[in-house]
Parts: C-alpha cells; sequence; structure tokens
C-alpha cells in the first residue's frame, strides 16, 4: 500500500513534469515547479525515507520528460530539488502551526534557486551568470507563491488527498512496513 | 488569503532580501571585469571600466578626449574634422569599439577573463 502511495506520487511528478514541458519558456531555467508539487503535498504525512524516494522518483522522471537525465542539467536539477525538499522539510517541521504550505513552498523555492544560480556561476557560466541571478531568483518567489497557494489550497479542501493519507498512515502505523 | 501565517511572511520578506541582494550582486559585478584599450600614436592604454576617468591622447592633428564613467566609455573631445568618433557615444560591451580614423585613436573594450557580455544575435 505504501509503495502504491509513492509510486503514485512519483507518477504524479513524472506527469506534471510532461505538463510543465508543453508551456513554453522564455528562458530555460524560468519553470513553474510544477513537478513539485507530489513532494510539497506529502510534505504534510510522508516520512523523511518516503520522501527522499519521491524526490529520487521525481528527478529522475524529470529528467526522463526534459531529455536533460545525460547532461550535466540534471545534476543542475538533483541539487535544486534535494536543497529544496531539505529547506522545505526543515521549515515545515521547525515551523509548525505557524507556516502554511505557502510559506514552505517559497522557502523551497528560493533554496533551489540559490543553490542552482551558486552552481552555474562556480562550474558552468562563471562570473556572467551573476546576471541571470536576479532574474533566478526573482521567478522563482513568483512560482513558489503561486504553487505554494495551490497546494495550501489543494490540501484544506481535497477529500481525495485526506483519504490518501488515511491510507497511507494506516499502512506506515503497524510498523512493518516502513 | 485566510491560509497565511506569522511565518509566511518572514519567509516572503527573506525572499524579497535575497532577491534585492541579487539584483545588487548583479549590477555591481558589472563592468568590473571589463577594460577600456585605446591605442594612439603607438602606445596602448589600459583602463578599468569600473572607474571614472579621463585620458587625452595625442594624434596626428590633435588631442582627443576620452571618458570612462558609470560603466561606459566615450570620446568626449577630439580635434577632427568630423566628429564621428564624439557621435558613436557609450561603449561598455566586450568589443564594442569607437575610433577616430583621422587622428589615428582607437578604443574598444575588452573582457577580462570569461566575462562574454551579453547574449546577441551571435549566441544563436
Amino acid at each position: 500500500m505504501r509503495r502504491d502511495i509513492l509510486a503514485f506520487l512519483g507518477a504524479l511528478s513524472l506527469f506534471l513534469a510532461a505538463v510543465e514541458y508543453l508551456i513554453p519558456k522564455p528562458l530555460p531555467f524560468l519553470r513553474l515547479g510544477l513537478a513539485n508539487l507530489p513532494l510539497l503535498i506529502g510534505l504534510g504525512f510522508l516520512k523523511p525515507r518516503d520522501l527522499l524516494i519521491v524526490l529520487v522518483l521525481k528527478v529522475f522522471g524529470q529528467g526522463l520528460v526534459n531529455g536533460t537525465l545525460a547532461s550535466y542539467v540534471f545534476l543542475f536539477s538533483l541539487a535544486g530539488t534535494t536543497a529544496s525538499l531539505g529547506t522545505m522539510a526543515a521549515v515545515h517541521r521547525l515551523g509548525g502551526r505557524h507556516v502554511s504550505l505557502i510559506g514552505v513552498s517559497l522557502a523551497g523555492a528560493l533554496a533551489s534557486s540559490l543553490v542552482q544560480t551558486a552552481l552555474a556561476v562556480t562550474f558552468v557560466f562563471g562570473e556572467t551568470a551573476r546576471l541571470i541571478a536576479p532574474l533566478s531568483v526573482g521567478s522563482s518567489v513568483v512560482t513558489g507563491l503561486v504553487m505554494g497557494s495551490f497546494a495550501e489550497a489543494f490540501r484544506s479542501r481535497s477529500r481525495w488527498l485526506a483519504a490518501l493519507e488515511r491510507r497511507y498512515r494506516s499502512a506506515a502505523a503497524p510498523g512493518g512496513l516502513s | 488569503m485566510r491560509h497565511l501565517r506569522i511565518l509566511d511572511f518572514v519567509i516572503f520578506a527573506l525572499a524579497l532580501g535575497v532577491f534585492g541582494a541579487t539584483v545588487l550582486w548583479a549590477s555591481t559585478g558589472r563592468g568590473a571585469q571589463r577594460r577600456v584599450e585605446i591605442e594612439a600614436s603607438g602606445e596602448r592604454y589600459l583602463l578599468p571600466l569600473g572607474t571614472e576617468e579621463t585620458l587625452t591622447v595625442q594624434g596626428p592633428v590633435g588631442d582627443t578626449r576620452i571618458e570612462v564613467s558609470d560603466g561606459a566609455a566615450h570620446v568626449a573631445h577630439s580635434d577632427c574634422r568630423d566628429k564621428i568618433c564624439i557621435a558613436m557615444g557609450d561603449i561598455s560591451e566586450p568589443g564594442a569599439w569607437v575610433a577616430c580614423l583621422p587622428n589615428r585613436v582607437f578604443v574598444r573594450i575588452i573582457a577580462v577573463d570569461d566575462d562574454e557580455g551579453e547574449v546577441d544575435a551571435g549566441a544563436f
């Protein structure tokens, strides 16, 4: 059961990455971050280990869809998503009831864009990459807010998600599975 | 938004701060890596593009004054006939140049390290 849910969330990431791929982008790094939604939603109920599994599925799925699996862009994606998930998990846990998914998502988007910009400056484009830093960070603030608002609204309203959480909890609770 | 909590605003303020910092970072770094190269009567001068400086050089028909300010360079005065060099205005991108042919003065921007300048049609 737990495995089904993780596979489903991974597949959802893959699907959302495909949807994202359809949306024209003026610049390659300006993306909405749709594929992060399963992570964002899973943050509320998945165990850390399962979150990592969804992260790996998301990064590989996105690499497959975008055709960047075998290029350095994949490493950017992996680093960005890992930084984002780490930050989101920390903010979610430490913030408790004082923070909504909007703040969590914003913090995650910010971490991701900062890490990717730092990588770009250090390894690939040199100092010229500092010119894209404001663009990258600025767009991540906007998309982080949009994704966070959606995730927050979705989590508070969706009965389907509530059912999914219950199923996950009952599968994970007896102790044997997780 | 009824969902917003106190920390959301804190994080948003932080995000704006980081954004401001990157804007500042991007704008201050600009031009620091570039130099103005001036060639006149066999001499070659190098000035950092980031400084405020005026240089007057001599040529066959008289003086040519080059001013570097605000991350750009231009010819401010020249004793030549047509003043085309003055009309060419500011240059700041690597590879851009201004010349005063009668006075044999050549001014151009050169990039230091891996500064490749702005993306232009040549990138495609």
